[in-house]
């Protein structure tokens, strides 16, 4: 049934909103894309299908926000890092209120809801790092 | 590859750049400022009506000013309709990727003068909401929703950059410290101050003394934006414009005796988001639009003079020092902090003070770095004239690098 739906920004927010982490796979030459692409840049092919990434990953590159964009005000500190999943592909996203990374913290998803939307976390793996 | 005919620069001009200054002032305004000086500075003389073509580079007069078709806005204030007028829109590198057209333009056989130049008026917005018109420049949808701010993309490439080459945050505050100097002997720049001077004044204003610009920095009077980026490791947000006229080989000789060509251009894209890129401790688009632009001009890094690069973060400076090839990866900051960069260096980057102390007008930058390498190259860059400077190069990135220009000047 998910098969069906576009490679689109709201797709891939509706299969968030199922606790889902979706990505697109290219039919013709395998490379998987976090988020989802309609179309491959690597080989041209237009021919994709779903795949979802078990969400466990390792932090590549992160920052804590001290001066925030005005949908984010009152809620600084936060930190956002990029996130290499263990499938290969990388993302950006929030780290779970409180916990604190560095680059190679292994880190996994959470869906958490904020206001009406659920959001894409990743929070680290095991005992807090320090 | 190489241009079908020579294109050369024969006048420039730039507003200063500044966040108070221009309160009263509109894009209009200040565009129309920098492209009178631009003409007057031309050695033998132009007059508007030489203009064949209008260039302006802006990213974002809608969301600052409510103002939008500002090609058109510009012609018209500076009288020189109905030649064909165009607004080039590539976040901050809006006005380098114009110029790049200009080039092209001539060198099309199209045009013999054009004038190109960029403008931002940022400064009638709150912190708050120029911090989110900025963030329109990177990936909507899956960055910036996110919560990513523009520092923070940059940030993110410093956390990797440490992480992979052992660099460091001391080796970043080299890069402010170096570009406040630079701009101290600046009469356009927004801050002329070293960061030394700041300290004192704001230091005296808030009890604190400090015994060098390192406790400085390291003090809360230096806050954190985005970690590990504080906010002497960020531009500020300025008011701005910056005008060059370009024109063909042909014509040029009849403007000024001492016109300086283009040797080399390049330009490149990359993926908006960061997350998408293979590397993220390198602008790829940097690396690309350099190859491009030295091959054209036949050289290679060690015969560049001068460089302006687009700092507009400290960890910009780094890899953008280490792209362009002047220094080998993870090297990039440690050049700074032993003065290889500096005005007396073996390569000068950002002589004029850079984003970080000239200011960062976002449209306007890319042609105020072309202003700064017309005046290095004729030897009339005031205190801040590098030696024997016959080889100039300007590098203008878009938002986190999604837009790369790089070109190439010379005597
Ligand atoms: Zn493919």
């Amino acid at each position: 049934m998910s098969e069906v739906r576009s490679f689109t920004p709201s797709s891939f927010q509706a299969f968030l909103e199922e606790g889902r982490l979706m990505g697109s796979r290219c039919k013709a030459c395998g490379t998987l894309y976090l988020p989802p692409r309609p179309l491959c840049p690597r080989c041209g092919d237009r021919e994709m299908e779903w795949e979802e990434l078990r969400g466990e990953g390792e932090v590549k590159a992160f920052t804590v926000i001290h001066v925030p964009p005005t949908s984010m005000a009152g809620r600084t500190p936060y930190a956002v890092a990029v996130v290499e999943l263990k499938e290969g592909p990388k993302i950006t996203a929030r780290i779970s209120e409180g916990q604190e990374v560095q680059v190679g913290t292994k880190v996994v998803a959470e869906f958490r809801k904020e206001g009406d939307k659920t959001l894409l976390f990743f929070k680290p793996l095991g005992p807090t790092s320090p | 590859m190489g241009l079908a005919r020579g294109v050369a620069v024969v006048g420039a001009g730039m507003t200063r750049f500044h966040h108070k200054l221009h309160l009263d002032k509109t894009s209009r305004d200040l565009f129309v400022e920098a492209a009178l000086e631009a003409l007057d500075s031309v050695d033998k003389g132009m007059n508007l009506r030489d203009i064949e073509a209008l260039y302006v580079g802006n990213f974002s007069s809608d969301a600052f000013e409510h103002q939008g078709h500002l090609g058109a806005i510009m012609a018209d204030w500076l009288g020189v309709t109905p030649v064909p007028s165009v607004r080039i829109e590539d976040a901050c590198a809006s006005s380098g990727v114009a110029i790049q057209l200009g080039i092209l333009a001539i060198a099309s056989g199209a045009f013999d003068v054009v004038m190109v130049g960029g403008v931002e008026k940022m400064r009638n917005l709150s912190t708050e909401e120029v911090t989110d018109t900025l963030a329109m420049a990177a990936d909507e949808i899956y960055e910036a929703s996110v919560g990513a701010t523009f520092p923070g993309l940059y940030a993110s490439m410093a956390t990797a950059h440490f992480a992979k080459y052992g660099s460091t945050w001391e080796e970043l505050a080299a890069i402010s410290i170096k570009n406040h100097h630079n701009g101290s002997l600046n009469p356009k720049a927004q801050f002329q101050e070293e960061i030394m001077d700041m300290a004192r004044r704001w230091g005296a204003r808030r009890g604190y003394s400090f015994k060098d610009e390192m406790e400085f920095l390291r003090s809360p009077l230096n806050p954190v934006v985005a970690y590990p980026l504080r906010l002497f490791d960020c531009c500020p947000t300025s008011d701005g414009a910056a005008v060059v006229i370009l024109a063909s080989e042909e014509v040029a000789k009849k403007f000024t005796d001492t016109p300086i060509y283009v040797r080399g251009i390049g330009q490149a894209s990359d993926t908006m988001a960061l997350h998408d890129r293979e590397d993220l401790t390198t602008l790829k688009g940097t690396r690309i639009a350099s190859r491009t632009a030295y091959r054209m001009a036949g050289i290679e890094p060690r015969d560049v003079d001068l460089a302006e690069v687009h700092d507009c973060f400290t960890i910009a400076e780094v890899l953008a020092t280490e792209d362009l090839g002047f220094f080998p990866k993870g090297e990039g900051g440690k050049a700074a902090v032993e003065g290889r960069t500096a005005l007396d260096g073996e390569i000068p980057v950002n002589p004029d003070g850079g984003l970080k102390a000239k200011g960062h007008p976002v449209g306007a930058t890319g042609a105020s770095m072309v202003y700064e390498v017309f005046k290095q190259l004729r030897g009339e860059a005031g205190r801040v004239q590098v030696d024997d400077a016959e080889v100039g190069l300007i590098h203008n990135v878009g938002a986190s690098g999604g837009t790369v220009v790089v070109q190439i000047y010379g005597r």
